[in-house]
């Protein structure tokens, strides 16, 4: 029942959106699933580029899943902000690794490269995730921090994909982030 | 001389100015390169502004311009620390621009999207 869901529910909230941002609240069960379908959705079937910051899973496995589930990683520019580098900022072909989720400043300025480097006119960047944030810093910094990521996907007139997991999300924040979203997809029930 | 050292005093309130406004926004930034770059950018504005300041007493105290003494010395050094500063912090702009450059993977996406 949750299969067939994912896909169809996040193309009916955009279909008619040309930039948007969309928060996505999902169940830890489906979070990987849901991740690769949203992706899968924008890469195959858009045929978009964009920029995806992790907070959760390394460039590597990234590249994996991507590679497993026949996503084009070539259009996608990786932030890597989990993996503990061996140089401060360490950079491989279509991947920064930024070294700790705590350097929002860091993670501020290579999105804006990594977005303004895109050539096409259409462009997604892909927040993965906003739990994440609120791990490594204070709740007042990760607002700011939210209202900043917002605030930019506003100005570059791109598509945002916030995602944030179910369980343990601070609704606090899900509720001030929700004020900035045009749509809020709830997937999973639990 | 009297003109001399309004200039100097001047140029030590704007140096300061601009350490303070630096400092501003290195409290604003969480760690990691931008901040590194702001604090080597911020040692090669102070020493600039202490090579005013030595600059703006020896203007007052109307203390002679001489190498051969020991007052001589020290603006020197100061001025050689901060162009050894700017060299370091040009440093760090150029690994920053490698590490957040991303022109080459736009080309790259560029060309696939053509095909």
């Amino acid at each position: 029942m949750v299969n067939l869901g994912i896909k169809d529910k996040f193309k009916k909230e955009v279909k008619n959106l040309k930039d948007y941002i969309v928060l996505v609240i999902v169940n830890s069960q489906i979070y990987q699933k849901s991740n690769l379908e949203i992706l899968n959705f924008l890469v195959n079937e858009q045929k978009i580029p964009g920029v995806y910051v992790t907070l959760n899973k390394p460039f590597e496995v990234m590249q994996r899943l991507l590679k497993q589930n026949k996503i084009d990683s070539r259009f996608v520019i990786f932030i890597d902000c989990i993996t503990k580098a061996a140089e401060e900022n360490k950079r491989v072909k279509n991947c920064l690794y930024i070294g700790s989720p705590e350097k929002l400043s860091d993670i501020s300025v290579a999105m804006d490269q990594a977005v303004k480097a895109l050539p096409t006119k259409e462009k997604f960047i892909f927040f993965d995730s906003i739990n994440t944030l609120g791990v490594f810093n204070k709740p007042g910094t990760v607002a700011r921090f939210v209202y900043f990521l917002a605030s930019k996907i506003r100005e570059w007139k791109i598509k945002g994909v916030i995602i944030s997991i179910k369980k343990g999300s601070d609704e606090a924040l899900i509720n001030e982030l929700v004020q900035f979203c045009d749509a809020r997809i709830d997937l999973g029930g639990v | 001389m009297v003109s001399i050292t309004i200039i100097s005093i001047t140029t030590v309130i704007f140096g300061i100015a601009a350490l303070m406004l630096a400092s501003r926004a290195r409290s604003r930034l969480s760690p990691g390169s931008i901040r590194k770059y702001i604090d080597n950018f911020s040692v090669c504005l102070a020493f600039i502004v202490i090579f005013s300041v030595w600059l703006t007493i020896r203007s007052i105290t109307y203390e002679e311009v001489s190498l051969s003494g020991f007052s001589g010395y020290p603006e020197l050094i100061f001025i050689v620390f901060a162009y050894v500063g700017f060299v370091i912090a040009s440093y760090r702009v150029s690994k920053i621009s490698e590490e957040f450059g991303f022109k080459d993977e736009g080309k790259e996406i560029q060309k696939i999207v053509k095909k």
